[in-house]
């Protein structure tokens, strides 16, 4: 169907992308009347969740993107909206253009993907709704790592408030009150009960000590989740349906699309689907004059010819991978380096969660009953700050409650599949045995109920080699012409003596549950994996991506060295602001939505008081 | 679209034809394969609770609002032709243990595609007994893969390591998204399937209802 | 085929499950299951008259007095569906029974309040229930007690435009004009929204006021499990009483102009809906209080027994309401006239069941106000198409039924009412009062899905088949409904409680 065309030329402000962070700047300004244009690469979410439930039940492979569109496998170069899967970062897979939509040029890929659709990648998020630790901020002052950043934890607290309001976050603050957290307002719903995956954990984890951290039953923490357990903002609470990623099916589970609701129904804002931004021009003054866009009927019909409109303020809102692209297509002779980019950071400092997602089998005397409740109901905080961090990334643990459907990509089918037809892949059936009848239930019940995963969330280093750029390559551009996000990832000894940290931990961890560890050495041709060393002892792990892009338009208080300031604004174009996880100068151990959020409205408050006033 | 009275329209709930969803084969279902009300698809499934292991009224309640056994039969029937059908003839005339543990025999022509259908109960989906016999063969303890005793005898040959996949899952499509919501691996568990749970706010924090209370029916 | 087989129909052996609805309301108050929850008002009621044994082929024969709900008004309520005597499905012949008793409580709840035989129209019983916004009233007051009938808390702007007998309609309330989980207003052809109420019955009440649950903070304290009277037709041993138990209304309205929609001096424009003095109550408003005609169009009825406790659901809509997918494309529309279709507006201008443009609010609508008096509409006019199953045909069971009550009610604004269907929870679990110790809290509902084009107008099925958990189900749906208790408990499959200050 054919986009609407934005109905005025003029703005008060223009805002690249639907996700969180758009939506909720969006919404701000709506409400305050501004009049507002969206431009969002991708597709409205529609009228109700029947498309998307059809698609992601049907699916025989449920990651992620299952529900979403476009299509799973078809060639990006074929797509006006492509974007990342994790079902192409597969060693065949993951370098070839016509099957990866990002072109990975780097030692490692990058293992996170996301999604340019009406809501956005958090379309799909978990819900973790985690602040970032007071010492995240001030890793140059406390350890000697990494850049302070330009606030503290202190100047953004009352802004995770209002972000936990904005999304509708369940916790307790007394709960939260770890490494200096402080809270100055209670969450406006209470925590979400512990599942009996984190029971188990809590009594196993009571007495171990981790690089000087002792761990109590007391370190496995009810995880704040953006995740209804009232009543609120006429939505249901959570039923446990067990499907955060990717789609809750009765929207307990906070979504972008509220908010971008809510930001449609003040009146004051516009939005055009299937409208991807191409470029950003600027006038002689630096400001930013004009933004151009291509818009498409069909995901692989010809787009139509670009057009352009004009605000008085430009936000880019498109995520790590997407706001640079924008702004490295926007080279001109008043922006040699792109739009924005006269620190020539714009890119750089590329960073992940590389994540750790250990499994096993629990004794027969330890059934933790999972595939219940939200995926993850509760995590282990405690190791998440400390004074190892001068010599190792942290962590954080994640319990996962879903068995082994992440860990090893999509069970309990692949376990059902091993015991009918003697197959052992999911090495649960070591002799090969066939079953069939009452055998069949009482093994599986038995197995499936035994299952337990963890996940390590470790904090990356910011390297300016980790960077996205845009292809150079003729070929690898989409289907609109535009060229395509060129990646080069690697992994620091910081990073990667924080990710043996985590295995260590993880190897304590199921020794104590008493769990037959089942985590697989990655075969020899594993693109994401890493041959480590333990004083001599050699480690060989992969590593997932968290889904977390961070890093690639880092703010700062010095313009030659970063790309925007303490209020997202640009340092070069001072109507141009830059919001998301692109800007955060460290990745710390914290799932970066909530923060995102936070920096969000703040950025807005500064729009609507300052800008547009 | 013909006119569709309230009975057609309770039979035809359960005929549902297979919801076309990308990345799989739709199954759609030829005419002849029209679930045949009453005897043959009661023998099906009463087939299939011996196969399962799990009893014939709770796989196909006496009222049966979704009514997967037409769309399980439909498939095992286009799946397996003849061979379906003198597995029915066989268990009509014989429904013995025995007679079950024939068809599962190793060298039995009925072995994969009687385990075609206890996946498609347990799981929802269709998984077609050539590739379930396909990943016998690759699997790396089948017959045709093992290395010989001179290979086996290498200080490097590691025969128990599992050969690379490229996916864990093996190749199957699911029927329709009402297949995906009834499998029974998720009650078996004592669970629910991902996506699908009519239970309650916090129940996670409990432990669930004993493994009969999902499996077994109520008198 | 013996008389017992046609009497409430009553599945021994391997269900064990009744099809059973209350009876007749007994002259005396009787203890329910919860306790003095469900005193009934004295209406002179016979309680030995049982439904007569009736099948669909024999309805034209029934003596209209005979069936209670029709002769008695208030308070009475039918008493056991009927299946066909013939026909061997067995899950046809039970929905053709809840279809049956949906119809008798369509018409007991649409009697007239003043206790004449359903026929002319004029006020009706179900109008004499509490409304919602009376019930769970602003900083959790309690609510007056009950009376029959119950007059509306009006509002102080309203005090001089009010008169008795009107419904005041609640505007400053989301839930008046924006369906469930903020899913879409829905708007006719005139551009005036559908508006929607919804109402309690007394035991139901009585409940909420009993236990202190009209009060956010009533809910915090209330350490035990939501369980609303049961009703019961006395026929169980382990339920000897009869009583009608907690029945909840959802309805749908159209503003209908004098003269133009309708006209009582004029033949031609005789009004075809159920109509009602509405009082339109909108307090950011220049007039914050309207008096309209409103005209019927959805009818959503909830009813908790003691062998259904998941409740049984049924729905109504007028006939006018909007097409199928079926008659629009067998060009069956052209020279009809819908509440919410344009027969004459092509799919490419007029795609179908899509929400309005944003925003939805009646202050932010573009003409600056909405004014159904002054036809400052809405530019937009929803285009709806039935998805689901229809009652449309006439050779189906659910057809049938309504030619053959519409026969009964011939000459009536009520021939023009269709039952769509009902929905009851088909698994013998449905008598289990503790459904959250199921693995499945919701029994198997049969249908698997329903959506009434009028109040789940946006989460109505694709064209092929539903989507579980997607697509509308009364069942599936009010079975995440809670409490404010924290944590949040069941609140036994109703949302009113949410509503609580």
């Amino acid at each position: 169907m054919l986009p609407a065309k934005p109905q005025q030329s003029h703005y008060d402000a223009i805002i690249v992308g639907s996700g969180v962070a758009g939506a909720l700047v969006a919404n701000q300004l709506g409400s305050a009347g501004k009049k507002v244009l969206i431009l969002e690469a991708g597709p409205p979410a529609p009228t109700n969740l029947n498309e998307y439930m059809k698609r992601f039940y049907g699916a025989w492979t449920k990651v992620p993107e299952s529900p979403y569109l476009p299509d799973l496998f078809a060639d990006p170069t074929t797509l006006n909206v492509g974007r990342p899967t994790v079902l192409t970062l597969t060693a065949r897979a993951w370098r070839d253009p016509k099957q990866s939509y990002l072109i990975q040029k780097g030692n490692l890929p990058f293992g996170s993907t996301y999604e340019r659709v009406g809501g956005g990648t958090a379309l799909h998020w978990l819900g973790t709704s985690l602040r970032l630790l007071p010492n995240d901020f001030q890793m140059g002052r406390i350890y000697q790592r990494f850049d302070n950043w330009p606030i503290t934890y202190g100047d953004l607290e009352p802004w995770y408030c209002r972000a936990e309001c904005e999304l509708g976050v369940s916790a307790f603050s007394k709960d939260q009150s770890y490494h200096g957290l402080t809270f100055s307002k209670e969450y406006p719903m209470p925590g979400i009960p512990r599942s009996l995956v984190d029971v188990a954990v809590a009594k196993a984890i009571n007495g171990m000590t981790v690089d000087g951290v002792a761990l109590g039953d007391t370190s496995v923490v009810s995880t704040p989740a953006a995740r209804n357990s009232q009543p609120y903002q006429s939505r249901r609470v959570c039923a446990g349906n067990t499907n955060c990623i990717p789609i809750c099916p009765i929207q307990a589970k906070y979504d972008p699309t509220i908010t971008l609701n809510a930001a449609l129904s003040t009146g004051n804002v516009e939005i055009c689907y299937q409208t991807v931004a191409s470029r950003l021009e600027t006038d002689a003054n630096q400001q930013v004059s004009k933004i151009y866009f291509r818009q498409y009927d069909k995901i692989t019909s010809a787009p139509l010819p670009e057009e352009s409109r004009t605000a008085t303020m430009y936000i880019i809102a498109a995520n790590a991978i997407e706001t640079p692209r924008l702004l490295l297509m926007s080279k001109s002779d008043r922006t040699p380096h792109g739009m924005a980019n006269s620190s020539k950071q714009v890119g750089k400092n590329l960073m992940d969660h590389p994540y750790y997602v250990p499994w096993g089998l629990l004794p027969e005397s330890t059934r933790v009953y999972p595939y219940r409740g939200p995926l993850s109901t509760s995590g282990i905080e405690d190791l998440r700050d400390g004074l190892f961090r001068k010599k190792r990334a942290a962590y954080r643990i994640e319990i996962g409650n879903e068995g082994w459907n992440f860990a090893i990509g999509g069970d309990p089918a692949i376990t059902t599949v091993d015991f009918v037809n003697g197959l052992n892949i999911s090495r649960a059936n070591k002799d090969n045995e066939a079953l069939f009848g009452a055998k069949l239930v009482e093994r599986l019940n038995s197995i499936i109920t035994r299952q337990i995963r963890l996940g390590f969330l470790i904090e990356q280093e910011p390297e300016e080699r980790n960077c996205v750029d845009v292809s150079t390559d003729p070929k690898s551009v989409d289907h609109l012409g535009l060229p395509r996000p060129q990646i080069t990832y690697d992994l620091s000894d910081y990073t990667k003596a924080g990710l043996l940290a985590a295995k260590k931990a993880a190897d304590e961890i199921f020794d104590r549950l008493g769990a037959e560890q089942l985590t697989r050495e990655p075969d020899p041709d594993e693109p994401a994996a890493l041959d480590l060393s333990d004083n001599g002892k050699p480690v060989r792990l992969s590593y997932l991506g968290a889904g977390h892009i961070i890093g690639t338009y880092r703010m700062g208080t010095d313009r030659a060295k970063s790309v925007v300031n303490s209020d997202q604004r640009s340092w070069d174009h001072d109507n141009l602001y830059l919001i998301g996880s692109g800007v955060f100068p460290t990745s710390a151990t914290g799932n970066p939505t909530l923060t995102i959020a936070a920096l969000a409205l703040r950025t807005a408050d500064k729009i609507i008081n300052h800008d547009l006033h | 679209m013909t006119e569709m009275s309230r009975r057609t329209l309770l039979a035809s709930v359960a005929a549902t034809a297979a919801t076309a969803a990308f990345g799989t084969i739709t199954i759609p279902l030829p005419a002849s394969a029209e679930p045949t009300p009453g005897q043959d698809l009661e023998l099906f499934v009463q087939l299939s609770a011996k196969l399962t292991g799990i009893d014939a009224r709770k796989l196909a309640p006496s009222i049966d609002p979704i009514g997967v056994k037409s769309e399980y039969f439909a498939a095992a029937k286009k799946a397996g032709g003849a061979t379906f059908d003198s597995m029915l003839r066989d268990f009509k005339a014989s429904s013995t243990d025995e007679t079950i543990a024939n068809f599962l025999k190793p060298d039995s022509d009925t072995l994969y595609l009687a385990r075609s259908i206890i996946l498609a109960w347990y799981l929802g989906a269709w998984y077609e007994p050539k590739t379930l016999k396909a990943e016998v063969l690759r699997a790396p303890n089948a017959e045709a893969n093992k290395p010989s005793a001179a290979e086996a005898s290498k200080p490097s040959a590691e025969p128990s390591k599992p050969s690379a996949r490229r996916y864990n899952l093996v190749r199957c499509h699911i029927i329709s998204p009402a297949t995906y919501s009834q499998g029974w691996v998720w009650r078996v568990a004592q669970a629910h399937p991902m996506g699908y749970g009519n239970l309650e706010f916090g129940y996670w924090s409990k432990e669930p209802p004993p493994l009969d209370a999902f499996i077994k029916s109520e008198s | 085929m013996s008389r017992v087989e046609l009497l409430a129909v009553k599945i021994t052996g391997v269900l064990g499950i009744a099809v059973l609805l209350c009876c007749a309301v007994p002259t005396k108050s009787k203890v329910g299951r919860t306790g003095g929850d469900d005193q009934q008002p004295t209406v002179g009621f016979n309680p030995s008259v049982h439904c007569p044994d009736a099948t669909l082929a024999d309805l034209d024969k029934i003596n209209p007095s005979v069936i209670p709900g029709v002769t008695q008004g208030i308070g009475g309520l039918p008493c056991d569906a009927q299946a066909e005597k013939s026909g061997t499905d067995l899950t046809a012949r039970l929905q053709h029974g809840f279809d049956y008793y949906s119809w008798l409580t369509f018409i007991a709840l649409n009697s007239p309040a003043a206790g004449a035989p359903l026929g002319k129209d004029a006020p009706t019983v179900w109008e004499g229930y509490k409304q919602l916004p009376d019930v769970m009233l602003p900083a959790g007051m309690k609510p007056a007690d009950w009376s029959d009938p119950n007059p509306p808390v009006v509002p102080h702007q309203c005090v001089d435009s009010f008169k008795k007998g009107m419904m005041i309609i609640h505007l400053e309330m989301e839930e008046t004009y924006n369906e469930p989980f903020k899913s879409g207003a829905l708007f006719d052809q005139n551009g005036n929204y559908a508006l929607f109420v919804i109402l309690m019955n007394r035991p139901m009440f009585q409940y909420i006021v009993n236990h202190s649950l009209y009060s956010r903070r009533g809910q915090e304290i209330f350490p035990d499990e939501v369980d609303f009277p049961n009703g019961s037709d006395g026929s169980h041993k382990e339920h000897p009483e009869q009583t009608v138990g907690a029945v909840m209304v959802k309805a749908s309205w159209r503003v209908l102009r004098p003269g133009v929609d309708f006209d009582l001096n004029n033949p031609k424009l005789r009004p075809k809906f159920h109509m009602i003095d509405g009082l339109l109550y909108q307090p950011e408003a220049p007039e914050p209080c309207r008096q309209v005609k409103l005209g019927l169009v959805g009818f959503h009825v909830g009813h908790k027994t003691v062998t259904r406790q998941q409740w049984i659901w049924t729905t109504f809509e007028h006939h006018d309401n909007v097409p199928t997918q079926e008659e629009v494309d067998g060009g069956l529309t052209k020279g009809r006239q819908y509440s919410f279709y344009n027969p004459d507006c092509a799919v490419s201008d007029c795609p179908i069941n899509q929400t309005p443009p944003w925003p939805w609010q009646p202050e932010k609508l573009k003409p600056a106000a909405w004014d159904p008096i002054k036809h400052h509409s809405s530019p937009f006019k929803s285009q709806i198409v039935r998805m689901g199953p229809s009652p449309v045909f006439a050779d189906d069971d659910v057809g049938k039924l309504n030619k053959a009550f519409h026969n009964r009610l011939r000459g009536t604004v009520w021939e023009n009412y269709d039952l769509i269907t009902t929905q009851w929870p088909s698994a013998p679990c449905a008598n289990n009062p503790n459904p959250g110790s199921l693995p499945d809290a919701t029994c198997a509902p049969f249908p698997t899905f329903l959506a009434n084009t009028t109040l789940e107008t946006f989460s109505q099925q694709d064209k092929d088949t539903g989507v579980p958990l997607a697509t509308s189900s009364c069942i599936s749906c009010h079975n995440n409904a809670t409490t404010q208790h924290r944590p949040a408990t069941r609140s036994d499959f109703t949302f009113i409680l949410e509503k609580a200050k």
